[in-house]
């Protein structure tokens, strides 16, 4: 039995992608006073 | 650090520094109230004899074994927070400019932040000359950075809206000569959109911020004219226009819910009915008593969160999929580093610039006059509050330093601490906690989505 499944582990390239990456193409900046997010999940889920 | 709780009929624990997330069963939630490292090779007699009460012996010892296994693994329980390197330049790069081109608006919202458009200022339209300066400042700051953005932001910034297409214009051809690619984004209540204003949009803005509340009652009851006259009826058809004519792609209704309205998953689904499927609601500034959310309020808002994340998971599983904004978390913290420890990038790569020329750290900033950064037209930067805004961030600011949620906001925002706080490093708890239960809401849906999905 399991007990525990992993829904999303951080991806691997994530923590050093450059800031130019385009990857957080925010658009919370005009649109929202209380965004919790840095950008807009488009990717599958990962097991 | 690790942070679990339970949402949607789902157990989740989230491993903060290595940003892993698993759903985990009930026995799990309850071991893992009573360990923690450094772990024994076999699950603790006093954890055994305590949870046997409801679990099995065989259970435990193979649960135990599962959170072990993931320990070990770094990704529960997990000590070394992420790195802090390659994303901290001295000189920090502007990237994205909001253009207050409209310091006017023909609507007279109550709850409007933005003193109707006046920002506690004069009312005033943005020449040409200032929005090309501006535009000039954007690129002369951004350092090696390509892709920049402008968002026309009022007021209304349609009653601009010559000012607005020479602004396009001026930024392509300034793309050719430096090689900068721009984006560009527009913030309009709707009510000026002519067929001509909504054709150029669609082939010239990117993305679309149209503002609406929900409900038509809702909607008319704080968003109205001068004379009091609602504007759903009006705005509606435009809006629909709109976006089918950019194929339902890249554009967001926006709009605020208050303390009138905290049954907010009404008018999100009320959009979602009118066939809007990208949606954000969002809880109104700060600041006006007959209006804003207060301590009281929350525990109503917080229901509402559940029950909207409730209606949206049988939506999806009825297959019709709605983008809640506020609940668009990126779970795999797959934007860089500086955006997760230090939020938006106000005051350092994003600015907003006033009719007048005036840099500050956001638009949200401009009502108050306070963090003035300099101006377009006489040149003047203040990058020394450029970088204090630069070195704001999750591990400076002491309330994130134990906070499970600092990866996902970056520490809040910079405006609303300022506001309710007085200093742009000190969140307000409030808004902490908003903020917290919606992150919660997300990735409860994200499981939810997985679970439907079958990939959990």
């Amino acid at each position: 039995m399991k007990h525990i499944r992993t829904l999303s582990k951080a991806a691997p390239g994530g923590s050093s992608a450059k800031s130019d990456c385009g990857k957080c193409k925010c658009v919370c900046m005009p649109a929202c006073r209380m965004s919790v997010t840095v950008a807009v999940q488009k990717d599958k889920v990962k097991k | 650090m690790i942070h679990k709780f339970k949402a949607a009929g789902y157990n989740i624990v989230i491993d903060v520094n290595s940003g892993s997330i698993h759903v985990i069963d009930d026995l799990t939630y309850d071991m893992l109230e009573n360990i923690e490292p450094p772990f024994d090779p076999v699950c603790p007699e006093d954890v055994l004899e305590k949870l046997q009460k409801f679990h099995e012996k065989e259970d435990i010892w193979s649960c135990y074994d599962e959170v072990v296994e993931l320990y070990n693994a770094h990704e529960l329980f997990t000590t070394e927070e992420p790195p802090c390197t390659s994303c901290a330049p001295e000189v920090p790069a502007v990237r994205a400019v909001c253009l207050n081109i409209s310091h006017d608006c023909n609507l007279r919202c109550r709850y409007c932040f933005a003193g109707n458009g006046l920002f506690g200022g004069e009312r005033g339209l943005m020449k040409s000359e200032t929005a090309f300066k501006a535009v000039d400042f954007l690129i002369e700051h951004s350092g090696d950075v390509n892709d920049l953005e402008l968002y026309f932001f009022g007021g209304e910034p349609l009653l601009n809206f010559s000012v607005l297409k020479d602004t396009v214009e001026y930024a392509h051809k300034k793309e050719a000569e430096t090689g900068k690619k721009f984006r560009f984004s527009v913030t309009t209540n709707g009510t000026f959109l002519t067929e001509e204003m909504t054709e150029y949009i669609n082939r010239e803005i990117d993305s679309v911020v149209l503002s609406a509340d929900g409900r038509k009652d809702v909607n008319d009851r704080l968003r109205c004219r001068p004379d009091g006259s609602g504007i759903y009826d009006d705005i509606m058809p435009k809006f629909h226009r709109l976006v089918d004519g950019r194929g339902g792609k890249n554009y967001c209704i926006r709009g605020t819910f208050t303390k009138l309205n905290t049954d907010f998953s009404e008018d999100v689904f009320n959009l979602a009915d009118e066939g809007f499927t990208s949606v954000s609601i969002e809880p109104v500034a700060p600041g006006s008593p007959e209006y804003s959310l207060a301590g009281l309020d929350i525990p109503m808002v917080f229901r509402e969160y559940d029950h909207l994340t409730e209606r949206m998971i049988e939506s999806e599983k009825a297959g019709k999929h709605i983008d809640f904004f506020p609940f668009s978390v990126d779970i795999r913290h797959s934007g860089c580093e500086r955006s997760r420890e230090k939020g938006c990038g106000c005051g350092y790569e994003y600015v907003a610039v006033t009719p007048s020329g005036d840099i500050y750290p956001c638009h949200q900033f401009i009502s108050g006059g306070s963090y003035k950064m300099g101006n377009v037209l006489d040149g003047t930067f203040d990058t020394e509050l450029q970088k204090k805004f630069a070195s704001t961030g999750v591990t400076t600011i002491s309330a994130c330093h134990d906070c499970w949620a600092k990866f996902y906001c970056g520490g809040g925002c910079r405006a609303s601490a300022h506001l309710l706080t007085g200093a742009i490093d000190k969140p307000h708890k409030l808004t902490c906690q908003l903020i917290k239960k919606r992150i919660e809401c997300a990735i409860a849906l994200i499981t939810a989505r997985a679970d439907i999905d079958g990939i959990l």
